[in-house]
């Protein structure tokens, strides 16, 4: 071979404009302040008019700083409202991170027959929406009149449940928040090699002492995580004591963040003040998981694939099945048929177990009606529009915060990465105060429309994004790209033609988890909806609180027909990266 | 095609990766960068691709400055014709072997039937042409190897970079890659930069050794050279002398050096050689196979004189074409032999006399 070489013609780029590194210092900048706008404004907005009197930008000439605030938040009956979010989320944590670990111990270690199943279990509920479940859930159990209580009349057994109740909304925390403990102790699991475990059995273990000694320290740190970050979800949850408390009078957070609002006279600037509080609560709890996990990783991750030897669980397995039936039927299969029956049914009285299954008092005509309702269709529409709209563009946007922090060395990218973790500290419905509040005052008019919905939930959802991307960054290596260069190509030839292609099956997947995550937001858009800008979660919201029941359950059921239809499509890309 | 790296300097943050590298490299001509891990030459060599940007120095491809931190120049990587063979071979796996080595080609605006004909050639060069149609993820290690090898041929860089391109195959396949890869680069004439911290890769393969350490050069010469005459014990404890012991004293005599281990004590006679400064630490080294070893029946007389002594052997080893013994002498000291003679008398336990020629004991500086 002769080295007639191609000697590149051009001369040396000289320094200057053109100097390598403008450009990518010109997109850290631009990201920077896109995040800056989308996260750290809104902030500062709430904290200002929490120690001020008045809304900032609102017009407002001249204002005072102020502790009244909070003087007159911590006068009311704070302690009983801090005290209720606090039994709500530890009680659900402690239930969900119980039923989750075991389930994802089941699914990935163990011969419990069925695995597909446990792992729809221990997944779907993710993609139930937390509107739906409490609506349907106040059907199954609120007072005579549950089709539960209903049942247990009819059996004769002396048993009531009421879900209207603390005792409700921590169930309904503990059944629904399972995925987080699910997702996270699974993925742990299935990175630890089984061989460790077998190592102790080998010297001498039995099934007790390695689950003891070696499989739970392992996975210990991702049992941590999943429990502090259920923790903080249902802290700031809005939908589930909204639907439950709310009509008696119990009050989370987050409600009377909402509460302070939207009562009229409001106090939007005890509401900041409120919003202060629980941002605090939740910023402290993630800071302290991230010190706690801070260089726990215990994963061993091998590129030979790990060997699948499960656990044998003998004579356990017939209870570890009855389980895994006993969970997916509570959360997903009675909710299905309440939803089925308060969709269908005629007649809303229901004297006994008997005519709550009385086939002849079935009927489609409410469906049909609400399906022709064009508040329910416009609700629709503006769900799958806001909801692509999040999917793509946030989509490409996490992308390419991922890419500039974990694949170049420019200046700043650290920054980018802390003010892209920021919304997990920012409760939703703060997040909602914030963002309406910094649009209000900007000269952009975009309230009023979906495009300030799609803007509130792309920050929502930066961290999940963000991390399902990066993760999946992490496992390609370095070199590809570097010899794609080598081999004369640019950074964004490189991009386009060696990272992204690897990438594909993972941008698509955070793209439908983004749909999903999107289409069944409430919490975020309750501040910030208009007339014309309804999604279906708020159709729902709005039905309930007027007390149409047979709607509630029809746009429900065509809520979660949607919604499972999506995961469905979605569901060859879907991974379980969080 | 001719290599200069002038006075090159890379910090990360408080870590100076490299300090002060100067470097020629002549057109044909293989020059292999060896060190420990984190002694700069990996960093050494980004550079020189362009994948890293040294904080100052100067460095020319070909007589033409990519870099140059006076002058403000720093050509992009893909602008350098430079070819890379990385240690993870970085085979792109959604792509055919064929996609992948045309990639430079189709980078370069190259398509038809140069396209085809160059990129077949490369594939042929390593051998597999045969593989063209192959996804390039079910390929073995030393395949994938050959394909990116032949992906930095196919583009015909001014210099060839070899990253530890061998260090993740198994022994056998690694020897054997070694001598294609040195005819090929001999029979092409390829420049090329080859890093690597194992000293027979260094040794089979380069027409120039540099020995690095914490980002600066310790030595630079012909393998040969280097292997006969390393500059210090720490040299040349790297390229394979296992008996380094520090000595006590030196003694010049008729042409000879008298010489006391400090350890121990035990007086040996070394040829004269390089002229340690006063003050300054010395050390013997002794390659293994510089020993000879010879069985001592128990009870009998110990043959004790001028570089012979007797121990007791703790370890022996059978490796096929030689026998690897460790021996502790009566002064605690462990001497490794690497003996051709296989003498089945010489077991753990038994006792041996080494006998060490005075020609093959140097004294050098520890640094």
């Amino acid at each position: 071979m002769t080295h007639s070489a191609r000697i590149p013609a051009q001369a040396p780029l000289k320094a200057g404009l053109f100097k390598r590194g403008t450009l990518g210092y010109l997109v850290v900048l631009v990201l920077a302040l896109m995040l800056f706008l989308m996260v750290i404004v809104p902030l500062l907005m709430i904290v200002f008019a929490s120690f001020t009197n008045v809304i900032p930008f609102s017009g407002a000439t001249s204002f005072i700083v102020t502790l009244d605030n909070y003087i007159n938040l911590f006068r009311s009956d704070l302690g009983e409202v801090i005290s209720n979010t606090l039994i709500v989320s530890l009680g659900g944590m402690v239930m969900a991170v119980s039923i989750g670990s075991l389930l994802a111990w089941l699914g990935a270690r163990t011969d419990i027959p069925l695995k597909p199943l446990v792992h729809i279990a221990g997944i779907m509920p993710l993609f139930v929406s937390l509107v739906v479940a409490s609506v349907t859930w106040s059907f199954l159990g609120a007072g005579r009149s549950g089709y539960l209580n209903i049942i247990f009349d009819s059996l004769g057994i002396p048993l009531q449940i009421e879900l209207r109740s603390l005792a409700g909304i921590t169930f309904i925390h503990g059944l629904y928040f399972v995925p987080y403990s699910y997702i996270f102790v699974y993925s742990a699991l299935t990175l630890v090699n089984p061989d460790l475990e077998q190592a102790a059995s080998v010297h001498g273990a039995g099934l007790r002492q390695v689950v003891n000694r070696i499989t739970f320290p392992l996975v210990r740190p991702a049992l941590l995580s999943a429990a502090l970050l259920s923790f903080v979800s249902m802290a700031e949850e809005f939908p589930v004591p909204a639907i439950l408390g709310a009509p008696v009078g119990i009050e989370t957070l987050s409600i009377r963040i909402f509460n302070l609002m939207t009562r009229v006279p409001g106090e939007p600037n005890q509401a900041a003040a409120a919003s202060v509080l629980l941002t605090a609560i939740v910023c402290f709890l993630v800071y302290t998981q991230r010190r706690v996990l801070r260089g726990r990783d215990y994963r061993t991750v091998t590129g030979k694939g790990m060997p699948n030897r499960p656990i044998r669980l003998r004579g356990l397995k017939p209870f570890a099945v009855i389980f895994v039936l006993l969970y997916s039927f509570v959360s997903l299969g009675l909710p299905v048929i309440a939803l089925i029956l308060g969709a269908t049914r005629s007649n809303l009285y229901v004297a006994d177990a008997a005519a709550l299954f009385d086939v002849s008092q079935l009927t489609t005509k409410f469906i049909i009606a609400t399906l022709n309702d064009p508040t329910v269709q416009r609700g629709l529409l503006n769900s799958l529009v806001t909801g692509l709209a999040t999917a793509i563009f946030g989509t490409a946007f996490y992308f390419v915060i991922v890419y500039v922090v974990n694949r170049t060395h420019l200046p700043g990218r650290q920054i980018l990465d802390y003010m892209a973790m920021m919304p997990l500290g920012l409760p939703a419905l703060v997040m909602g105060l914030g963002v309406l509040w910094t649009w209000l005052a900007l000269p952009v008019p975009i309230y009023g429309t979906l495009i300030i919905l799609v803007v509130a939930f792309i920050t929502r959802y930066i961290p999940q994004g963000v991390r399902a991307i990066t993760s999946s960054i992490a496992q390609i290596h370095n070199d590809l790209e570097e010899a794609a260069m080598i081999s004369g190509a640019s950074r964004a030839q490189a991009v386009a033609k060696i990272t992204l292609p690897l990438m594909r099956g993972a941008v698509i997947s955070a793209c439908f988890l983004i749909l999903v995550l999107a289409m069944r937001e409430l919490t975020s858009s309750l501040l910030l909806y208009t007339t014309n800008t309804r999604v279906l979660s708020i159709v729902i919201y709005e039905a309930y609180e007027q007390g149409l029941w047979t709607t509630v359950a029809s746009i429900s059921l065509i809520y979660t027909a949607l919604l499972v239809v999506v995961t469905i499509a979605g569901r060859r890309w879907m991974r379980t990266e969080f | 095609m001719s290599i200069t790296v002038e006075n090159i300097y890379k910090s990360y943050g408080d870590a100076r990766a490299v300090a002060g590298i100067d470097l020629v490299v002549p057109d044909g001509h293989m020059v292999v960068l060896l060190g420990p891990s984190g002694c700069g030459k990996t960093t050494t060599m980004r550079c020189i691709a362009g994948l890293e940007t040294p904080d100052s120095g100067r460095i020319m491809i070909d007589g033409r400055p990519v870099f140059d931190s006076a002058s403000g120049i720093d050509v992009a990587v893909n602008k350098r014709n430079v070819g890379m063979v990385f240690q993870s071979y970085a085979i792109w796996p959604h792509m055919t072997v064929f996609e992948n080595v045309a990639f430079p080609l189709t980078m370069q605006g190259i398509g038809g039937t140069e396209l085809q004909e160059r990129t077949f050639e490369a594939l042929e060069q390593v051998g597999l042409a045969d593989y063209a149609k192959r996804g390039s993820s079910a390929l073995s290690g030393g395949q994938m190897q050959r394909v990116a090898l032949a992906r930095s041929l196919v583009m015909r860089p001014a210099v060839l970079l070899f990253d530890e391109p061998l260090s993740n195959l198994d022994a056998r396949l690694r020897d054997r890659l070694r001598v294609q890869l040195r005819e090929l680069q001999v029979e092409l004439k390829i420049t090329g930069i080859y890093v690597t911290h194992d000293q027979q890769e260094a040794l089979a393969l380069a027409d120039q050794i540099v020995v690095m350490e914490q980002g600066k050069i310790l030595q630079i010469g012909d393998p040969v050279d280097i292997y006969q005459n390393p500059k210090s014990s720490h040299i040349a404890e790297f390229l394979g002398y296992s008996n380094i012991f520090p000595l006590a004293s030196i003694e010049e005599a008729d042409g000879l050096r008298r010489i006391e281990i400090r350890e121990g004590g035990r007086r040996l006679v070394a040829a004269a050689g390089y002229s340690v400064p006063d003050g300054e630490d010395a050390a013997i080294c002794v390659r293994p196979d510089d020993i000879s070893i010879q069985h001592v029946a128990d009870g009998s007389a110990p043959p004790e004189s001028g570089n012979t002594f007797v121990g007791r052997v703790t370890l022996a080893s059978f490796l096929g074409s030689h026998m690897l013994y460790r021996v502790r002498d009566d002064d605690d000291a462990v001497w490794e032999v690497l003996s051709k003679d296989i003498s089945r008398d010489i077991t753990v336990g038994s006792r041996a006399a080494l006998t060490i020629h005075a020609d093959a004991i140097k004294v050098l500086p520890v640094r």
